[in-house]
């Protein structure tokens, strides 16, 4: 009910102020502009996330002062904590990155931030900046309509900046008009009454706008205009730095319980250096001052000292903060506990992900993982084989030869409580993901999806051959019972192989050997149905066995070939580039059979 | 840097299916050196090995190698 009524009060209330006053009309049409250009901006930065921010990612977040640095500097130079925070929240919820180092990019983002008003206060008040904004936004608007995706990107930043600065310059001519009609400084609040009256109006502000840039450049063309007294605009600095973190709220909205944890690390953070800003606020004050005079800012030059507190204040949140990261992982750990989540839930699928295309291939990645992890069990078991065997240096051969109880398994209600709805969930966040993509990604959202369809055709395949299989296993007959154990040992084996592909961190190396595990399927399959005629010649099994046998040799090869098909996917390591020139050298099937001929002719003529 | 490869950074910005071409040739020549030096290895492990099982194996794995080196060099000759 709240929600129906604000949105039609804050436009009623805001038309009756264009009514009453042009000046008003003026400053929030400068606010619009300014919000356009944060849109342009963010769509820029977008533009270069594509790979290039992750690798830094990967790079810079290995330890908490670095995450730090990485905060700080991205947020400097995109001008926008709150793209940040999101992205980090979608970098989190996708596994890229840990807790503490997400809370290391928010503590930096908040330094970064502050960045901003060095420059609306150093350039935007001192340089008649409207002079700049044009010419950019006329060559940002001419590199918008280009193909290329970086020179679009460069366009949007540009036509971004332009749009920031004519906003700027908007607002700063409806306050210096404003000054003659009302005096806003009449309304100045004097000691902490006027202290938490300010720094709330700077929260609403800042949560109406979502944007501290955008409150920011408000409290200091106002400031510049002496519209509002320095304590107060100190106040409502303070006010827009808790304020911000509704967009990291926001943000986390969509994602899962460790986006929740870094926007409530955020919300922390913020509320703790505003108490304390607002409890030494005087002391801060003095400081300022201090710093002032040494850098050289003349005493009565309070949009920068704005600056310069804005500066210092963030600066006392991180050293107070800092030494107390793990103990905040393990509070928000405790206070939003991880949900347990049943095998068939979708661990990674997060629509904050979405509109980062690289996030989202990797979230795509680690679902299917997550997949074939519920699809390994469920075939192992089909086969008779417990995971722990397979995955442990037991000698195969053994393993299957072991005699024992076949172990029953209903392979059709595991697949639709374990994969079906997983594999639902995971091709409906393809299809909404593939619209962001440019066309390698899509390409490589297409194997992903591929390797999905590989996993459920293997379970099926293994579903077909399950009863035969149960059934032979346990037979009196000595001769079925050892070629059903020979088609477990294989698949086994292929199961086990990738999952040495899986753990192996030395690139290339494994997934290029998986043709050696197909060209060994061929000769297995080619192998028994020679043995097959033999065993019927020699009356040892009958024809049903061997019509049974003949069968599921197919099956095996078949969930075999989907399983290595997967592997080559799915346990591919490095760059997406990289992955691609390993996959165009494997073999196919035709230059597989090829192989085997030769080698079959050379075994013949030895 | 050299002139040469400010020219090819630009000249990547701007072009960008030109940096993806390179790129292939760039990673698919990794690719085949790693398969020459996994070739190497195998042939001397199969120099000094007497079992015929495993002898065997090691004959497929190189004869598989060999494919996929071929393979590779025939897609960057088409690349050219």
């Amino acid at each position: 009910m709240l929600k129906k009524i604000i949105l039609p009060t804050i436009l009623t209330v805001m038309a009756y102020g264009f009514w009453l006053s042009p000046n008003f009309k003026e400053i929030a049409a400068g606010v619009a502009i300014f919000l356009f250009g944060m849109l342009f901006l963010e769509e820029g930065f977008k533009a270069f996330t594509g790979g290039i921010l992750e690798k830094i990612l990967q790079k810079t977040t290995s330890s908490k002062w670095k995450s730090l640095g990485f905060g700080v500097v991205s947020t400097s130079l995109m001008q926008s904590s709150s793209l940040v925070s999101v992205i980090t929240i979608s970098f989190l919820s996708a596994g890229l990155i840990n807790l503490a180092a997400g809370i290391g990019i928010i503590f930096g983002a908040n330094l970064g931030t502050t960045t901003g008003a060095w420059l609306i206060a150093g350039l935007g008040m001192k340089v008649k900046i409207s002079a700049y904004a044009m010419p950019m936004l006329v060559f940002g608007i001419l590199l918008v309509f280009q193909k290329s995706k970086h020179l679009k990107g460069i366009g949007y930043i540009l036509a971004g900046l332009g749009f920031l600065f004519l906003g700027i310059h908007y607002m700063k001519e409806g306050f210096e008009a404003f000054k003659d009609t009302i005096d806003l400084a009449q309304f100045a609040v004097s000691g902490y009454a006027g202290l938490f009256l300010f720094a709330g109006l700077g929260i609403a502000a800042t949560v109406i706008m979502q944007s501290s840039h955008a409150t920011l450049v408000i409290i200091i063309t106002a400031l510049s205009a002496h519209q509002i007294t320095y304590d107060n605009a100190l106040a409502l600095a303070i006010g827009a730095n808790v304020g911000t973190t509704i967009t990291a709220i926001l943000g986390s909205m969509s994602s899962n319980v460790q986006g929740k944890r870094l926007a409530g690390a955020h919300l922390i953070f913020n509320m703790v250096t505003g108490i304390i800003a607002i409890a030494f606020i005087y002391q801060i004050g003095d400081l300022v001052d201090i710093v002032s005079s040494t850098v050289g800012i003349a005493a009565d030059d309070y949009t920068l000292k704005l600056a310069v507190f804005h500066t210092i204040f963030n600066t006392i949140g991180i050293v107070a903060m800092m030494p107390f990261i793990q103990h905040l992982v393990t509070f928000l750990n405790r206070v939003m506990p991880e949900k347990v989540i049943s095998r068939a839930e979708p661990k990674y699928l997060h629509e904050s992900a979405i509109e980062l295309a690289d996030t989202a291939l990797e979230s795509v990645r680690k679902e299917t993982i997550h997949l074939y992890d519920n699809a390994f069990a469920i075939i192992a078991h089909g086969l008779s084989l417990h995971r722990h065997d397979i995955v442990s240096e037991r000698n195969l051969k053994e393993v299957v030869s072991e005699p024992g109880k076949p172990l029953t398994i209903d392979m059709e209600s595991e697949y639709d409580n374990n994969v079906k709805g997983l594999y639902s969930e995971i091709i409906e966040f393809i299809s909404k993901a593939n619209s962001t993509m440019t066309a390698e990604q899509s390409d490589e959202l297409f194997l992903l999806r591929a390797a999905g369809q590989d996993i459920v055709e293997a379970i099926k395949d293994t579903k077909h051959m399950h009863n035969n299989l149960v059934l032979y296993i346990a037979s009196d007959n000595q001769f079925i019972r050892k070629e059903y154990n020979k088609l477990r040992f294989g698949l086994g084996w292929v199961l086990r192989r990738l999952e040495e592909a899986r753990a192996d961190q030395e690139e290339l190396e494994d997934i290029l050997s998986m043709d050696l595990v197909k060209l060994k399927m061929k000769e297995h399959e080619l192998e028994v149905n020679e043995t097959i005629e033999r065993l019927i010649r020699e009356g040892s099994i009958t024809a049903q066995m061997a019509t049974s046998l003949m069968n599921d040799t197919s099956y095996a090869y078949d969930v075999a070939k989907d399983l290595v098909q997967m592997g080559e996917v799915l346990f591919a390591k490095g760059s997406y580039e990289q992955q691609a020139a390993e996959r165009s050298v494997l073999l196919d099937e035709e230059e597989a059979n090829e192989i085997t001929q030769i080698q079959k002719m050379n075994n013949k003529t030895q | 840097m050299t002139t040469n490869k400010l020219l090819n950074a630009i000249g990547d910005f701007f072009d960008e299916s030109k940096k993806k071409q390179r790129n292939k040739r760039k990673y698919l020549k990794e690719v085949l050196h790693k398969l020459k030096t996994k070739c190497k290895k195998q042939r001397n492990k199969l120099d000094n090995e007497k079992d015929k099982g495993k002898r065997d194996n090691l004959q497929k794995e190189i004869d598989i190698i060999c494919a996929q080196r071929k393979k590779g060099l025939r897609k960057l000759k088409q690349m050219k």
